[in-house]
């Protein structure tokens, strides 16, 4: 703490003011002010590592609206065992999987149960297939920065991924999903994918496809990214497009020496709540609610070739865009029926392990690991005191000097324990 | 002078006076409904319309809403594959078309093809309009350029064609109609003569092929007063080789199921947009406001827009081949395949139809599904193993030797061949670890473990 400096007041020279509390707090306050870690990230790139598999399922879980009144429970459901059961699939949830706590009746969804309850329900439902969900990202209705929780500055979407240990998202994320391409030398390339909630008002859903790229150009072109793939929800529709973009090419220096063209996919991805009052009400465009499952893959450019080399790409991203259930059922289609069978998970193999390995003949294997293990243990507790330091005596100058000299503990003669 | 506001009706009332003064009627008791209020003239007969004569109208019309195809797959055909092949703009050579120079759209087209698979699945090329391209008309014929081989097998104007194949009255005689029309039809014969070839080759792949009138096609044929895409159905003369009349069209698919029943749906077709010059943002908007009420089929293919993507609910606008570099400004920008022009429907109920956008369903390669199994079997493995360790590790209380260093060099140095204490401290843990996981790899074969051969053996302290 500074020493307290008392000087004259500007107005009466006989009342004397504390200048060196004001100087700490104003620095204090400058600090704070200087401190960028406050600052939400409009765009969180996350690196996604995934070498083995050609074929990625994407699901984009935007609008859920979990606990509000047409909300497609059962689907939501059938939704995770999906990703559960196929071993490529990744869950992206694309905010708004909450209600607001505005008084009902305020522009936000009628409630079936409140928040902690929906809390509770998702972590159960996501707990299963945490290791397949990357992010959760925050939407208008559940997220910190929105007008409907900015009052009490909480998040529930941050609330359930503290919960699950999975990284939280205030805004948009770039997924950079490393993994091989779809041809015989497989090489590892990289897949950019934006997801955000997105924000704004429409009048159909062909005009959130265009606000959705603009949106998502408009963050990205700042950080030089040219996304493959783009997904967004809010607008609960469900409309795609395929946006020509180009990209300039630079040589080593800076210089710009030409121009590439790229095909963005832009998704407004569906919802799963149906019908209800307050979508009436808001004028919300008729909902074809669906889960959609996004088949991506690299794969080489037909059209590119010795002459098109300076304008067209060599790798492309192909998606096959598919229902996940019927309409006006919660039955799956039977082309997610087909892709959970073709690229199930391995749920046999842990039978058969426990069955090939008994307890018994693993012990028998691993009974000299066991000794070897317990005697490193007690090994490293007897070099923890000085772990930096390596041991270069041999043996015999060991033993010789603690045979000889007195014990370091304690030159009285004591040996300190 | 009175201001002029309402003119139509300042208009309508002087006639009615003038009409009335010379046939020397009385305007307030007698106005005749049988008269052309613009003209004045007195029209004979005058019936007004009814209903019925709006069914007429409809009825006679010379292009049903409905076609009269009807895309049939059947028992053993797992889904109709549709690919689209529009705005071709054949030989259209103001802008360089790469991609039909190249031959990279015709690989993309064997590519979709073979990704379709004709054996498993119904899988129809639909040529959705605006095939033929606008360097036909005669405004557009002064830099044109056509390939001929068998002309000096140079690039040469068509002028010079003309007045070879022509004689000299072509050159001179452009105002006549006659000659300008023959030289035109000679440039689009070119044309035909490539999108015959092309079809040729779909044809080849054992996959039905519909051909759909766009707007070009429709200029076209009101100008040569034909019907060019069927004079070109009648010279190939091939029965998977069809014609869907009409630019705004409803067609018949029909899956048959077991017991030769059939599950009905309907597609729309619509290949002649008038909007296709607006930018691309607006015109999805536009074109889906236009276009919800007009073609209300189970799902709608919307061609020739320059917009590629699901924009309204079951309206997909497909993307076109042409592979344009450059455009005008405000026309049709940046027009170029991408990559949206194959769907895959499925009908599961009649009127329901799944739509997979894209290629045919994905199918997993097998050497990444065993990769993938091999690595949950290591993890399975190694976690049992890791967590029989945990339990034997529980169970030992107290390590052999004592805390003593003296005695705890000495027994290392009694079961390890190094003779420093440093070799052994270095050797991390998950090393020796991963070294028995290979041991335990071969115990596949084997049901009795082996003895670990890693870890040094025993100089005599003790059984391990």
């Amino acid at each position: 703490m500074a020493k307290d400096k008392y000087t004259p007041s500007k107005n009466n020279p006989n009342f004397l003011e504390n200048t060196s509390r004001q100087e700490q707090a104003l620095n204090f306050t400058m600090q704070i002010a200087r401190d960028k870690s406050y600052h939400g990230e409009a765009v969180v790139i996350k690196p996604i590592l995934q070498p083995i598999f050609s074929n990625i399922a994407l699901v984009v879980g935007a609008d859920v609206h979990s606990g509000a009144v047409g909300s497609n429970a059962v689907r939501e459901e059938k939704t995770i065992k999906f990703i559960r059961n196929t071993c490529n699939s990744i869950y992206v949830p694309a905010g708004d999987m909450f209600n607001s706590i505005i008084k009902e009746g305020e522009d936000r969804h009628e409630d079936k149960f409140g928040n902690l309850r929906a809390i509770e329900r998702e972590a159960y439902l996501l707990a299963s297939i945490a290791n397949k969900v990357p992010v959760i990202i925050d939407g208008n209705h559940d997220g910190a920065n929105g007008k409907r929780w900015m009052p009490i500055n909480m998040s529930p979407s941050k609330h359930l991924a503290d919960k699950l240990g999975i990284e939280h998202v205030e805004f948009g994320v770039l997924l950079q999903i490393q993994m091989p391409a779809s041809d015989y030398r497989r090489e590892q390339r990289i897949l950019n994918v934006y997801v955000s909630h997105c924000s704004g008002k429409t009048s159909g859903s062909a005009k959130s496809v265009d606000i959705t790229f603009n949106k998502a150009m408009a963050e990205l072109k700042a950080r030089g990214i040219i996304p493959d793939v783009i997904f967004g929800g809010h607008f609960h529709s469900n409309a795609n497009g395929v946006f020509v973009t180009d990209v300039m090419q630079y040589n080593k220096s800076g210089k710009c020496i030409g121009v590439k063209r790229k095909d963005t996919i832009v998704v407004s991805e569906s919802t799963l709540q149906e019908t209800s009052r307050y979508a009436q009400s808001g004028g919300f465009p008729p909902s074809d609610s669906n889960v959609y499952i996004n088949n991506l893959k690299i794969v080489k450019n037909p059209y590119y070739n010795s002459t098109t080399k300076d304008t067209q790409f060599e790798w492309i991203v192909e998606m096959t865009r598919f229902p996940m259930f019927r309409q006006g059922s919660d039955e799956y289609t039977d082309e997610a029926k087909e892709y959970m069978k073709m690229f199930a998970e391995p749920t046999h193999l842990e039978e058969q392990i426990s069955k090939q390995y008994s307890s018994q003949s693993i012990e028998q294997s691993i009974e000299g690991l066991t000794q070897v293990v317990s005697d490193f243990k007690s090994a490293r507790f007897l070099f923890e005191t000085e772990p930096q330091q390596v041991v270069t005596e041999t043996v015999e100058d060991v033993a010789s000097s603690v045979s000889t000299t007195e014990t370091s503990f304690d030159s009285s003669g004591n040996d300190g324990m | 002078m009175a201001p002029r506001k309402n003119q139509s009706a300042n208009k309508q009332q002087e006639i009615l006076e003038k009409y009335l003064r010379e046939s020397g009627e009385d305007f307030t008791t007698n106005i005749r409904d049988n008269v052309n209020w613009a003209t004045g003239d007195e029209v004979a007969s005058l019936k007004k319309p009814t209903t019925m004569d709006y069914f007429r109208e409809i009825r006679n019309k010379t292009t049903s809403p409905i076609s009269e195809e009807i895309i049939v797959v059947e028992e053993h055909q797992n889904a109709l594959n549709l690919i689209f092949r529009n705005a071709l703009n054949i030989r259209d050579m103001g802008n360089p078309l790469y991609g039909e120079e190249n031959k990279s759209n015709r690989k993309n087209l064997s590519l979709n093809i073979e990704k379709a698979d004709p054996k498993k699945n119904k899988v129809c090329v639909i040529y959705g309009g605006d095939l033929l391209g606008t360097e036909w008309e005669l405004k557009r014929l002064n830099n044109a350029k056509i390939i001929t081989q068998d002309i000096h097998g140079d690039l040469i104007t068509l002028k010079e064609v003309a007045s070879e194949v022509l004689g000299d009255d072509a050159v001179e005689g452009v105002t006549n109609p006659n000659i300008i029309r023959k030289a035109l039809f000679f440039a689009l014969g070119e044309k035909v003569k490539v999108l015959r070839r092309d079809i040729k080759y779909v044809l080849s792949h054992d996959v039905d092929v519909y051909l759909i009138n766009g707007a070009q096609e429709e200029k076209i044929n009101k100008y040569f007063k034909i019907n060019v895409l069927k004079t070109v159905i009648q010279e190939i003369n091939h029965p998977r080789l069809h014609l869907i009349e009409g630019v705004n069209t409803v067609v018949n698919v029909a899956k048959v199921t077991k017991g030769n029943n059939r599950r009905y749906a309907t597609i729309g077709f619509l290949t002649n947009n008038s909007i296709s010059k607006a930018r691309q943002g607006q015109q999805s908007v536009a074109g889906v406001k236009l276009n919800s009420g007009e073609n209300n089929a189970d799902v709608v293919f919307v061609t020739n827009t320059n917009v590629a993507g699901k924009k309204g609910t079951n309206q997909y606008y497909v993307s076109g081949e042409s592979t344009y570099i450059t455009m005008a400004q405000k026309k049709m920008p940046l027009l170029s395949p991408k990559h949206y022009n194959t769907f895959s429907l499925r009908i599961p109920k009649s009127h329901e139809i799944t739509v997979i956008e894209g290629h045919n369903m994905p199918t997993p390669v097998q050497l990444e599904k065993d990769i993938y199994d091999e690595f949950v079997k290591q993890q399975l493995i190694k976690q049992q193993i890791m967590q029989n360790l945990q339990l034997q590790l529980d169970g030992i209380t107290k390590p052999a030797h004592t805390a003593d260093p003296v005695k705890t060099v000495q027994y290392f140095k009694s079961r390890y061949k190094s003779t420093t204490a440093t070799a052994v401290a270095e050797t991390p843990v998950e090393t020796v670890v991963n070294q028995t996981q290979v041991d335990v790899a071969n115990i596949q074969q084997d049901v009795e473990p082996k003895n670990i051969t890693t870890v040094p053996t025993d100089d005599g302290m003790g059984e391990m």
